[in-house]
């Protein structure tokens, strides 16, 4: 179980291994003036995502618990044995390493179990479900919900941000990278600056509509 | 170039699943240690999701991404939001290309010394493009009409009842495909057409992706409206969004976006239901329209 302390310790772990990082790379994102605090909690949010990203794309089908699982695991390891913190310099690695017997430990019970029709591609479907038309007309009514909070996400955004966004976005192939060319230039950005931005401001977005999306969800459950 | 190309192309493989297992682990790993390596790595997922999304993936990396991507529903929400984000993106009009603004950044080096004269010229410059644009303008509407007589049939007065079965086919052979791709069929339906004595029926070119019924209302009495089309056995099918009416000289109309893809060859009844956003929101149903759709 993960206890405020065994937490501070943790976010302690990751908040010196960032100040490492940052002294070996000056030019890093996050601001020298952030506090310490901030760091800490910004390093836990991107290992915590990683971890997630990890499971989903190893197909696990509850990636948050498997990422919760892990942390609460390092966390306890470190409680238990302080020197980790000294010996392992590399915190992301050492998530990594712990992810990967989550990982298989979650194979190990899988298998023990019958597989989730809900998990299977639908090329794999059996059969086909009675309910899929109900659902069907559900998911396009969802769509029409989505479509909506993601209008008032572009809200949220400043105009310049949401500019940049359709810009980025628009065309195909050929037209997308030429597009993407002029706009670094319009913005006096390299190419790779203005992917990580353009991400970025893709993320928020996401996160706004997942957040509007389930919120309107419970206000009408 | 061809490093990055390499990379991008390994990437892929990656998160499709297709690279062997020890490189899967490899770049796994690099994933939590290399910060440069995670950046591109998300990029490149955006890119392959939004590719999906807009339904450019073939073949066996189509297959393989569904098996990945549709199979995790953390993944799923991922590919949905894509799909919403390139519908909203490609509903935005491209900004328009500013000459003034090329213009002034052209003579920029002289900014200073010759301020006074290029203030003048770009204001008669401007002058000319404003009056070069006004024609052009006026001279398009006027294409634009007989152009889009065809697919956007004259509104029928709310008072002049449709008395028999109309079949409203877009000139397909007259107008090149890139065009109905990019521009939606219109279908205008009076007030209570649900008779079925009255039903029109609507021709949806294959290249069309978004369909508009412009629905007559007889008073506009709501700010808000929302629309279901069902089948005539009274299964909905699609629901909008709320939606606010054009308030005219005749009553009202109504302008519903529909996906060309949800539309089937059927007949389909229209519910129009007024939405009251007061201290206690009500609703009523209002109307109901029939049309029959031929693909």
């Amino acid at each position: 179980v993960l206890t405020p302390d065994t937490f501070a310790k943790l976010l302690q772990w990751l908040l010196e291994a960032r100040k490492r990082n940052q002294l070996s790379k000056p030019h890093a994102s996050a601001n020298h003036s952030t506090p310490h605090e901030e760091l800490a909690g910004l390093e836990y949010e991107m290992i915590r995502e990683k971890l997630i990203s990890y499971f989903a794309r190893r197909a696990c089908s509850i990636p948050f618990e498997l990422a919760d699982k892990t942390i609460t695991r390092v966390a306890g390891r470190i409680a238990a044995d302080e020197t980790i913190m000294r010996s392992e310099p590399e915190p992301a690695r050492f998530f990594y390493n712990t992810a990967r017997f989550v990982f298989l430990e979650y194979l190990r019970e899988r298998k023990n179990e019958g597989i989730v029709i809900d998990d299977l591609p639908p090329s794999q479907h059996p059969s086909v479900n009675p309910n899929d038309l109900a659902k069907q007309e559900e998911e396009m009514f969802e769509d029409e919900r989505r479509i909506e909070c993601l209008k008032h996400c572009k809200t949220e955004l400043s105009p310049d941000n949401w500019e940049l966004i359709i810009e980025y976005y628009r065309g195909e192939t050929a037209e997308k990278i030429k597009n993407r060319k002029l706009l670094a230039e319009k913005l006096k950005l390299s190419p790779n600056a203005l992917n990580i931005r353009a991400h970025r401001i893709r993320k928020r977005l996401e996160e706004c509509l997942n957040n509007c999306f389930n919120g309107a969800a419970k206000s009408l459950a | 170039v061809s490093n990055n190309a390499t990379n991008e192309k390994q990437i892929v493989r990656y998160l499709l699943g297709q690279a062997p297992p020890a490189e899967s682990e490899r770049l796994d790993e690099l994933c939590f240690i290399d910060e440069d390596f995670s950046a591109q790595l998300q990029i490149s997922e955006d890119d392959l999701i939004d590719a999906y999304a807009r339904g450019k993936l073939g073949g066996d990396e189509r297959n393989q991404f569904e098996r990945k991507y549709l199979a995790v529903p953390y993944l799923r929400e991922r590919v949905r939001f894509a799909k919403v984000l390139s519908d909203l993106i490609k509903a935005e009009k491209p900004k328009p290309t500013s000459w003034a603004e090329k213009f002034l950044r052209y003579f920029s080096w002289a900014e200073i010394s010759f301020r006074p004269l290029l203030t003048t010229a770009a204001a008669a410059f401007l002058l000319g493009i404003a009056s070069l644009s006004t024609y052009t303008i006026l001279r398009d509407q006027d294409h634009a009409k007989v152009a889009e007589a065809p697919i956007a049939p004259t509104p029928t007065p709310d008072h002049s009842p449709v008395t028999s079965p109309s079949v409203n086919v877009a000139p397909q052979a007259a107008t090149p495909p890139a065009v109905f791709k990019s521009n939606p069929a219109v279908f205008v339906l009076s007030a209570g057409t649900r008779d079925s004595a009255t039903s029109r029926s609507f021709v949806v070119p294959r290249k069309i992706e978004k369909v508009i019924f412009r629905l007559n209302l007889n008073e506009v009495k709501y700010a808000r409206y929302r629309v279901v089309l069902k089948t005539r056995d009274e299964i909905p099918v699609w629901t909008s969004g709320e939606i606010a009416p054009i308030t005219g000289k005749l009553g009202g109309t109504l302008n519903v976006t529909i996906p060309a893809d949800k539309l089937a060859p059927r007949t389909y009844i229209i519910t129009l239901t007024g939405l009251n956003t007061g201290p206690i929101p009500t609703e009523a149903t209002i109307d109901e329209y029939s049309c029959r759709i031929i693909k």
